[in-house]
């Protein structure tokens, strides 16, 4: 009861004027601190890659990455060798140059040495024509990551654009645009790619003659076309759903209630909500784009010669196989080494910034 | 449902049409006609063969005359060695079916023992064992892969011959066609098993005292095994070119190796005939493991 009353004053009078200020001290530091409950601030790219940072089969594989990449971009500044030309001797031809085995010289390179003369060795050995395999397997290397590289960032492009039309502004588009998604999702890939890269390489062989695409071989061309054709379907799926829910979010609402363009909708709210959804399946794109080089390679439709790919590489390693084996264990270990940190790595960005993605 | 299996039907039906389209038009653009490095080429000859396979009528009567054939399973003859396409396809695929069969059943063992096994165990040593071994398959291209075992155990430990046709010969291209499948298997096995394994019904039958062997075959397996069967399709489809690869490298009579050679030779009527085929029977596998899918796991609802 007596509860009542000491309480009744207080409500009709104000009640600041019954504070006592004596009672009050003011809070030192510690006890400042010790209020301090709150993490630091963190933003989306910062939380993902401090969970990155700590798988460490994917940090080892960025490592191991970035060793293959330098070691491909510096090897070639200091060996003396060309990937697409025999090796000569004092400007000579030289014929026993050819099928060396790791660190062996040829008669001529013998009587080089012999003379005082030096020459850099053959690391990896030499190939049937004579010329110098590491810097051929280092081109390759380079070749194989440029493909892959490339094949995925075509398949980004139109996947993105394809599926976030698709995904914005839904309806009827999207109906048939599935719909033609769904008959290319069901094409059987790795025929068509066959097929197409023979008929391209028959059709536009002759066009090309003399550019910088001849080059890089008709058989590369049409696998671009091709993942241009028929790989972005899964990308653009998967762009799509993103968008759709995405769009449903409140945010969205409130950004069209206030009068937000179509433009900035999607620059400003759904295509940061998917990044990292493009990122993660980009990385994992480029991996099946190497496959896919390697086995266009071994078909005889992968790069032109001289240019080497680990593929067509590991494909010609097949002559004298049993003389030769290291001309295929060489390229076999690069590509597998390449396609496993790249698996890695994109499961590691996936565990890192979408874990929802993981199956 | 039914709803579902039609759509899925006419999909395969369209799929298969894209197939057939895409392979005649495709083949029509190659420059030069087919019979343009014939020996025998006076003009008569050539006028004759060119009426014979109706090649003077307009490009859209063709497609048609090619696809009323089709429907007769006649996919005319080879412009190598004028066998009739069907009959080489039939003879040699049989050699690719058997491969590929004894591939399959293997991977879907073995996959599915070691995706079990690798889940029981989940984070001890077998288990990271068995990733270990899955994720270094996945990164090996398939022609490397038998290349490498051709190598090993057929050149360097002489343990097979490479050439002969008895059944152990068929060991290594088999092996090597289904290590890919079956490191994919083991895992969608080992992810699949474990979100089965945290089910309410798993717990309740480990509480009412099921012995923990009978909790995994019973209970856990037969939900776990069901997303499994969606994989078959792909594996069909990943076996038959896989076949491409794993039949040249050993040299054996198949499909595979007679479409590589096809390709090689520009046999433009043995390519048409083989990639509808082998398509074809992609499309067709992937929707009877869609289907069989959907029948199965009534909880399944597709969209």
């Amino acid at each position: 009861m007596s509860d009542k009353k000491d309480r009744a004053p207080f409500a009709k009078n104000i009640l600041s004027l019954q504070v006592d200020l004596d009672k009050f001290t003011p809070a030192t530091e510690e006890d400042k601190q010790s209020f301090e409950v709150m993490r630091p601030s963190s933003t989306f790219w910062k939380d993902g890659f401090k969970n990155f940072k700590k798988n460490k089969m994917a940090m080892t594989s960025v490592i191991v990455l970035v060793l293959i990449i330098l070691a491909i971009l510096i090897v070639p500044t200091f060996v003396p060798y060309k990937y697409s030309e025999t090796i000569k001797v004092n400007g000579q031809r030289d014929r026993s140059v050819a099928n060396l085995h790791p660190y062996k010289w040829s008669e001529k390179e013998q009587e080089y040495i012999d003379n005082g003369g030096k020459l850099f060795p053959h690391v990896m050995g030499t190939d049937q024509l004579g010329r110098d395999y590491l810097i051929r397997v280092i081109i390759g290397t380079r070749i194989s990551l440029l493909v892959g590289f490339f094949a995925s960032l075509i398949v980004l492009v139109i996947g993105l654009v394809y599926g976030s039309i698709s995904g914005f502004l839904g309806g009827k588009v999207d109906l048939v645009m599935m719909r033609i998604v769904d008959i290319i999702y069901s094409l059987p890939d790795t025929l068509l790619i066959i097929l197409l890269s023979f008929v391209l390489k028959e059709t536009i062989g002759k066009q090309i003659q003399g550019t910088i695409l001849a080059k890089l071989g008709t058989g590369m061309i049409s696998m671009f076309i091709v993942f241009g054709l028929l790989y972005w379907v899964s990308m653009a799926r998967l762009i799509r759903g993103q968008i759709l829910s995405i769009k449903e979010n409140e945010y969205v609402l409130a950004a069209t209630a206030m009068g937000a363009s179509t433009g900035r909708m999607i620059r400003k709210h759904i295509l940061p909500n998917c990044i990292s959804v493009i990122i993660i399946s980009t990385a994992l794109q480029i991996p099946s784009a190497i496959f896919t080089e390697s086995f266009l390679s071994f078909l005889g439709l992968g790069v032109a010669v001289p240019m080497p790919s680990l593929g067509s590489l590991a494909s010609d390693a097949r002559q004298g196989l049993q003389t030769y084996p290291y001309k295929l264990i060489f390229p076999a270990i690069i590509i597998s080494m390449i396609v496993l940190t790249l698996n890695l790595i994109g499961d590691g960005l996936r565990d890192a910034f979408d874990p929802k993605l993981r199956k | 449902m039914w709803q579902y299996f039609i759509k899925r039907i006419l999909l395969a039906i369209v799929t298969v049409f894209v197939v057939i389209a895409i392979t005649f038009f495709a083949m029509n653009a190659i420059p030069g006609g087919p019979f343009d490095k014939e020996k025998a080429s006076d003009p008569a000859t050539i006028k004759a063969l060119t009426e014979r396979y109706d090649l003077d009528k307009p490009i859209g009567e063709q497609f048609m005359i090619y696809l009323g054939r089709l429907m007769h399973l006649d996919l005319g003859i080879s412009m190598r060695n004028g066998r009739e396409i069907s009959k080489t396809i039939s003879t040699k695929f049989a050699v690719s079916a058997r491969i590929g069969g004894y591939a399959i059943i293997v991977s879907f063992v073995v996959g599915i023992a070691l995706g079990i096994l690798a889940a029981l165990r989940r984070n001890k040593m077998t288990d990271r064992i068995i990733i270990f071994f899955t994720t270094l398959f996945q990164s090996v291209p398939g022609f490397v892969m038998a290349t490498l075992l051709l190598l090993i155990f057929a050149l360097q430990l002489g343990w097979f011959h490479v050439y002969s046709a008895d059944k152990a010969s068929l060991l290594l291209p088999v092996v090597s066609l289904a290590l890919y499948p079956i490191a994919y298997i083991t895992r969608l096995t080992k992810s699949s098993m474990l979100d089965v394994l945290a089910d309410d019904y798993v717990r309740t039958a480990r509480s009412k005292g099921v012995s923990p062997f009978m909790v995994v075959a019973k209970h856990a397996l037969r939900n776990a095994v069901l997303p499994i069967i969606t994989y078959l399709g792909p594996m069909v489809a990943y076996t038959l070119t896989g076949s491409l690869v794993v039949e040249t490298v050993f040299t054996m009579p198949g499909l595979g190796s007679e479409f590589v050679q096809s390709i090689l030779n520009r046999d433009y009527t043995m390519i048409m005939g083989t990639t509808i085929f082998l398509a074809s029977l992609m499309v067709v596998m992937t929707l009877i493991s869609d289907l069989i899918y959907k029948m199965v796991d009534p909880r399944i609802t597709f969209d």
